[in-house]
């Protein structure tokens, strides 16, 4: 029952918010909607059903394991949503709150879908329901990066269609009765014609992983994030990432099912690395600092496919690390649109100075980035820590030696740009916006909240969610 | 090798000094008249010959004597002794010329045809000095000439080192100045601060014409005429510029060190 | 637990005592001068809390036996908040105490400087972070709570020395520091990965000897890594190039904290992997070491030579006493592969003490440098001058200082640099192959570099105190308050008693080399009742500085008994200064620090590679200038031959790649099927 909520209360509210006439108010739907959906989301999270709800879906241990973070970002973004919408009230917000809404509820089934179809048509619709959310700004830019988002996440998603299809061959062909729920397909096992099924492997990757953001499938990533509004990009990175993250994790276990389980290891951990890499040398000579933090995704993603590529604890990190990323990208995209807005311009040649003009965000901002490229005492550094002791321990040594240079070359891109914009004299052109976008206490609040969940997560992770994500693990890799 | 050809080459030539003053002076040349000796009998009444000739004044017939020759202001450039008829004025070639007093340098009165010669330091000052002088050297103003000469002194052939004396680099460590030049104006707040810097004891030597009495710049206003005006001199050595055995002949005179010497030869 | 229970009591009272430091100034933040005083009076208090804990600890030999114990329950499964306080930690831990209160009472006057503009709480929150950061390093006793109490240092060090950073020169500065010190971590957590792969465990007591039994192999790349990632913190050549950026913009007491403290968490990490965790060396890694200090000896001080910022000139002082550390060191290691334990624990005991002498000098002379910055606003040499006359105290305090670190009896950098000669001369008996010809040319440059400091340190102490002042700022310069007097106080007693009195504290080494090397050697080094240092039984020399004190004492008098029967007698004239006859002294007319150290300039020509530009300009006769510009250079030559071509290179790949983010959806789009394509091929 509360997995139909779950996905049915965003939904309701969105329509509702799309038929609510008053624009001033309607932003109001988020926060209520959110904060619905994340004590249900919890409820669950502490509470397990026994069962699940239906063979197609229900909040097996994976969802369980995964959606409260995204309902946590959902509750914080929706808390920064009310005033960044009072800010932008010249723009009409209707397909905005709606679009918002329906996109939360959405993740939560393409979460908790168990069967290869459904998957796939919940991640197809998020993709569609986030396409206005790109749009909002409303300039040339906006809607290239919207064009580009729907092409090339379509193009994935044409290609994951592929995939499930070889899938369901390769069911079909290992005397499969049609079934094509992951608990079917895994218990088919062995039996399932190993060549589909690497090619079906090899064409969900690179379709999920699309929508993920690995490299070189990244390309809509720089552009979307940039010109997205903050609480937008956020939500992108930390919700829609980890939805293609578990669609990605439930096809790797019917491979591992399969007997192919090297080569998705393999896989995984090559296009991991080779994420990392780019992200690592595009940071480098990154100047836009809205783009900057796409390719901080691009990197983080990375790092989750690395993690799952070990599998074991590098898994059990990985899905830790999907927590502290999701808390981590929604503090720095919040304070970003905060700077940005702030501002009036988004490259280091035209920003500078931003402890001066909105101090508390860029200390927001600077703590985020500390939090990113993994300091201590944030949550990340533990994860991160976590995932290369596994990666050594399975004996891919080398692997956690470039793991460990591409952090280094991402941390020099990333404090070049962080430290450019905060520090020094402000310019003309931040000077002139700041009494129209003066930092109140309200988009403070919301990414100070999130930076802190970053932070606590590392000191005093709960025994509720290590349980949740032994329990993912158990549930992937059912054979020891 | 170069080390091993210059040792060769300083066996080969031995000592290049000179033996004086244990030995012969070196022979003045030609041209050098060496001291002027002034019979003031001889002189005619009105004759004012060599007063004419005389570019520095030097040469002067006074009210109260015959004839007044200052060594001090002579440049010995010899026209008296030419001008003069009667040969009143002649050249001795004695190249001594160092005197301690300023009067002794006039000559002209009875008995007082040529230099009384330098005499020594007194007591004290001749035991703290006489195998060590320390100079500084003190250029003020001149034409240089004086300071070649004095220069000299300091080469192998002269080596005013074997007797002590020696110019150093700063007033602190010296016992005095050997001033040359008429002392111009520029040079006369270096030459009291120079000369306040030294240590007592110390000395003052005037060598050459302009550090006495001006020398060719005397009456200039742009100059003292001579040391003596600033400073009380202890040893004054005439010329223009004098020869380096009249220098080295008033150094050791003052030191005593030539009665050793000539005591050594017997 | 083992460890003295007043030992431990006393530790988790200096610990908290930093932890309410933080909290306090940050609270105070608005007031000022409370802020100040709560801020740096804790951290004080936090100092001597540690020093007695460490010093007992050492002192009654409880270190070296000690068990760890839990500081808090940590809610973080795999990390345990564990202390472990052996020697080699409370030794480590007795120095930055040590400095930990002199250099807070000396903040408490020098952060006045700040009041009105910038937040004397932060400063004062993040300095109580660094030292407890700090003290958590030396005392972890696993490797997880080592990496996070590191990172924490880095992190603070890093917020402390962008205090400043409204100049462009801080934060480039700033960023430098962070990014060479993030790469050293890496390295480090590659080495203690490889560690516990080895063990099972990560905890130091698990770690120990464990280089006995690893494959060779791995044991030489835990090595390098190590030597890589603790080399970054010391300031080893290659690796020191954010050491003379950072030191100098930093705030001074902060400056004094990083040179005297955070670069021997570095000299720590060494001693406890070669000797504690790697078990018996190759002889390739002593010579590397030994290698590596001989060349940051030599080039920190011929670099800083060249300096004429004052504090640049400190900084890279630090980096040759840090090679000077690294030869005692690597010497030690030398002797542990050649079987001389004896040998092994002298050169470790030098290279230690030289360690806790280096950090009590170097703070003084850094102190001292901020009392001058605090005074005169400025760092530059070129415009001080004559300071003597009007900071007396600084000026005393700083010549003790500079005494110290050119080595001169009987202070204790002297102390310490004899010990390192002696186990450098008495290694040369050791072995027989060509090896053994590394002892006396490494003390050969050991005394090319004695002599070199005390060359700079004429330099810096004659252009800075003495002579005329410079400038306006120098001549209209006042002493400082007087807790900067009192703090720079506490360490020029420190360096007296450490001079006069290397015996005691040869006592505090013996459970250390017991630890370490098996050895206690403070019996056969005391000689006479503790008067007397000796160089060990067998060759060594003896030298007593209480000797020396004594006689520099004694012989004083002499010539001023002399003076006092003749010069009197002969009268005093007092007269101006002789300035070759000139209208009188100004202080253009002095040395300059550039023109100071010409001489070597020209020599190590090859080294330095200068540069001179000169541009003149007249009216009418060149020999009446009226405006001349003069522009020397002398070349970074790390920078310029491995950094600069390094980043250039990766800078270039990343824009290379940039290219590929043409814009163009149809490459994107290729992209897509190209990787598929490849996969499918890996795959099948």
């Amino acid at each position: 029952m509360k997995e139909l909520l779950l996905i049915f209360v965003p939904l309701v509210a969105a329509g509702a918010a799309a038929l609510w006439p008053d624009n001033r108010t309607r932003p109001w739907f988020l926060p209520a909607a959110g904060l619905a959906h994340a004590l249900l989301a919890f409820g669950l999270m502490l509470r397990p059903p026994e069962s699940p709800f239906h063979a197609w879906f229900g909040c097996d241990p994976l969802a369980r394991a995964m959606l409260p973070a995204v309902s946590l970002l959902f509750l914080g973004c929706a808390a920064y949503g009310v005033p960044y919408l009072r800010l932008r009230a010249e723009r009409p917000n209707r397909v905005f709150v709606a679009g918002f809404l329906a996109a939360l509820g959405l993740m939560s089934a393409a979460h908790m879908a168990r069967h290869l179809g459904l998957l796939w048509i919940a991640t197809e619709a998020v993709t569609l329901s986030s396409v206005p959310l790109l749009h909002f700004n409303n300039t040339p830019r906006a809607f290239e990066a919207t064009w580009k988002y729907l092409l090339v996440g379509g193009t994935g998603i044409a290609l994951s269609l592929l995939g499930s299809f070889c899938l369901g061959y390769a069911s079909l062909h290992g005397g499969g009765a049609g079934d094509l729920t992951f608990a079917a397909l895994m218990a088919q096992g062995t039996a399932l014609s190993r060549p589909w099924v690497l090619i079906a492997w090899v064409l969900l990757l690179v379709g999920y992983g699309t929508k993920m953001g690995l490299a070189p499938m990244h390309t809509w990533k720089p552009d979307a994030y940039g010109e997205a509004p903050g609480i937008v990009g956020a939500m992108l990175a930390g919700g829609v990432t980890t939805v293609a993250f578990t669609a990605v994790l439930r096809v790797r276990a019917v491979v591992d099912a399969a007997g192919a389980g090297e080569v998705a290891s393999r896989t995984l951990l090559v296009i991991g690395l080779f994420s990392m890499l780019v992200a690592a040398l595009f940071l480098l000579s990154a100047r836009d600092f809205k783009r900057m933090l796409a390719y901080s995704s691009v990197e983080h993603m990375g790092i989750l496919s690395l993690g799952a590529a070990v599998g074991g604890v590098g898994l059990w990190a990985a899905f830790f690390h999907v927590w502290n990323n999701s808390m981590t990208k929604g503090a720095l995209f919040l304070s970003a649109g905060n700077l940005r807005r702030a501002a009036g311009g988004r490259t280091i040649d035209e920003v500078s100075g931003m402890s001066v003009i909105t101090p508390r965000s860029a200390a927001l901002f600077v703590a985020a980035l500390f939090a990113v490229t993994a300091c201590p005492p944030f949550g990340p550094f533990f994860s991160e820590l976590l995932i290369v002791k596994s990666t050594f321990a399975t004996g891919h040594g080398w692997a956690a030696a470039f793991f460990l240079g591409c952090l280094l070359l991402a941390f020099f891109g990333l404090t070049r740009v962080v430290f450019a914009i905060v520090y020094g004299r402000p310019r003309q052109a931040a000077r002139e916006m700041d009494h129209r976008y003066r930092e109140t206490l309200a988009v403070v609040l919301p990414p100070a909240a999130l930076l802190l969940l970053a932070l606590g997560l590392g000191l005093a992770t709960p025994n509720a969610l290590r349980e949740a994500w032994t329990a993912a693990v158990r549930q992937l890799s059912p054979t020891p | 090798m170069f080390v091993h050809d210059t040792l060769l080459n300083r066996l080969k030539r031995g000592c290049a000094t000179m033996a004086y003053p244990a030995g012969p002076a070196p022979a003045l040349p030609e041209r050098h008249g060496g001291a002027l000796r002034v019979e003031a009998a001889k002189c005619q009444a009105d004759c004012a010959a060599c007063v004419a000739v005389c570019p520095t004044e030097a040469v002067t017939r006074p009210p109260d004597r015959r004839v007044a020759l200052d060594l001090g202001r002579c440049l010995f450039c010899a026209e008296c002794v030419k001008a003069c008829p009667t040969g009143a004025i002649t050249q001795t070639g004695d190249h001594r010329l160092a005197v301690r007093r300023r009067e002794d340098l006039v000559l002209g009165e009875a008995g007082n045809e040529q230099l009384r010669l330098a005499g020594v330091l007194d007591e004290k000052l001749r035991r703290l000095f006489r195998r060590s002088l320390k100079l500084r050297q003190v250029s003020a103003g001149g034409c240089n000439a004086c300071e070649a000469d004095t220069n000299v002194l300091g080469t192998i052939g002269w080596d005013l080192g074997r007797f002590g004396i020696q110019f150093v680099a700063s007033p602190r460590h010296a016992d005095g100045l050997l001033i040359t030049g008429p002392v111009s104006k520029n040079m006369e707040l270096a030459l009291q601060k120079t000369y306040a810097a030294v240590p007592e004891p110390r000395i003052v030597i005037a060598v050459g014409a302009c550090a006495i009495a001006g020398g060719p710049f005397v009456g200039h206003p742009q100059v003292h005429n001579g040391a003596g005006v600033l400073l009380p001199v202890d040893l004054f050595i005439p010329g223009c510029p004098p020869h380096p055995l009249t220098i080295l002949d008033g150094l050791i005179r003052l030191l005593g060190r030539l009665e050793e010497s000539g005591r050594k030869t017997g | 637990m083992n460890m003295n229970d007043f030992s431990a009591t006393l530790l988790t009272c200096a610990l908290g005592a930093y932890v309410a430091g933080i909290v306090g100034a940050l609270l105070f933040q608005r007031a000022e001068k409370l802020a100040n005083g709560v801020g740096f009076g804790l951290a004080a208090a936090g100092g001597v809390c540690g020093i007695f804990a460490c010093a007992s600890s050492l002192a009654t030999g409880a270190a070296t036996a000690s068990q760890s114990f839990a500081l808090f329950p940590s809610l973080i499964p795999y990390v345990r908040f564990g202390l472990r306080a052996d020697a080699l930690g409370c030794f480590f831990g007795m120095v930055v105490s040590l400095l930990g209160v002199a250099l807070s009472i000396y903040s408490l006057g020098y952060v006045r400087g700040y009041y009105g503009h910038k937040n004397a709480g932060v400063l004062g929150a993040f300095f109580n972070l660094l030292l407890l950061a700090t003290t958590l390093v030396f005392l972890a006793d696993n490797a997880f709570f080592f990496l996070i109490a590191w990172e924490l240092m880095a992190l603070s060090a890093y917020c402390l020395v962008s205090f400043e950073h409204e100049h462009a020169e801080t934060r480039n500065a700033g960023v430098l520091f962070f990014i060479m010190s993030h790469l050293g971590t890496g390295c480090l957590i590659l080495g203690f990965l490889l560690l516990f792969q080895a063990s099972g465990s990560y905890g130091f007591e698990g770690f120990h000897a464990l280089g006995d039994k690893m494959p060779a192999a791995r044991r030489n790349v835990v090595f390098l890594l190590f030597l890589i990632g603790f080399g970054v913190k010391a300031g080893m050549v290659p690796l020191h190039i954010w050491l003379p950026a950072a030191h100098p913009v930093a705030p001074s007491n902060v400056s004094a904290l990083m040179s005297g403290v955070l670069i021997k968490t570095g000299i720590y990490g060494l001693a406890r992997v070669c000797f504690d965790f790697l078990g018996t060396p190759p002889n390739w890694w002593g010579v590397t070491v030994l290698t590596l200090g001989t060349i940051s000896a030599v080039l920190g001080v011929l670099y800083a030579l060249m300096e004429h910022d004052l504090k640049r000139l400190l900084a890279y002082h630090s980096i040759e006493n840090i090679g000077i550390i690294l030869m005692g060191l690597g010497a030690a290691l030398m002797f542990l592969h050649s079987g001389h334990p004896v040998l092994a624990s002298l050169a470790l005991i030098a290279g230690l003490y030289h360690t806790l002498n280096h950090a009590v000098f170097k703070a003084l002379l850094f102190l001292g440098a901020g009392a001058v910055l605090h005074a005169t606003h400025t760092r530059n040499m070129e415009d001080l001058g004559g300071l003597a006359k009007r900071m007396r105290w600084t000026t005393l305090c700083f010549l003790v200082g500079a005494v110290a670190i050119s080595a001169l009896p009987p202070l204790n950098g002297f102390v310490s640099e004899w010990l390192t000669y002696q186990s450098l001369l008495q290694g040369f008996g050791t072995t027989t192959s060509l090896i053994r010809l590394m002892f006396p040319l490494s003390g050969a440059m050991l005394a090319l570099t004695g002599a070199l400091a005390a060359a700079c340190f004429v330099k810096a102490f004659g252009v800075t105190f003495l002579g005329q002042p410079r400038g306006d700022h120098a001549r209209q310069a006042r002493e400082v308050p007087f807790p900067m007097l009192l703090g720079q106080g506490i360490l020029v007693a420190a360096c007296v008693f450490l001079g006069l009195f290397p015996t005691v504290f040869l006592k505090l080494f013996d459970p250390l080399t017991r630890q370490l090397t098996g050895q206690q050697l403070s019996q056969q080094l005391t000689m006479a009742d503790g008067l007397v240092l000796s160089g060990g039984p067998a060759q060594g020399g003896t030298v007593s500085t209480p000797g020396i004190a004594l006689m520099l004492l004694c012989l004083l008098p002499v010539p001023l008994t002399l003076w006092a029967l003749f010069a009197r007698r002969a009268g005093t004239r007092i007269g101006p200064t002789w300035d070759c006859g000139q209208r009188g002294l100004t202080p253009q007319m002095q040395y300059t620090a550039t023109g100071f150290s010409k001489p070597l300039r020209m020599i190590f020509k090859a080294l330095f590679r200068p540069r001179r530009e000169v541009q003149r300009e007249y009216d009418f006769s060149p020999y009446f200038t009226t405006t001349l510009r003069f522009e020397s250079h002398v070349e970074e030559v790390f920078q310029t031959r491995i950094y600069r071509p390094l980043r250039w290179l990766v800078l270039r790949a990343s824009r290379r790649l940039r290219a590929l983010q043409a814009g163009s959806l149809q490459a994107y789009l290729i992209y897509i099927f190209v990787t598929l394509l490849a996969l499918l091929l890996f795959a099948l």
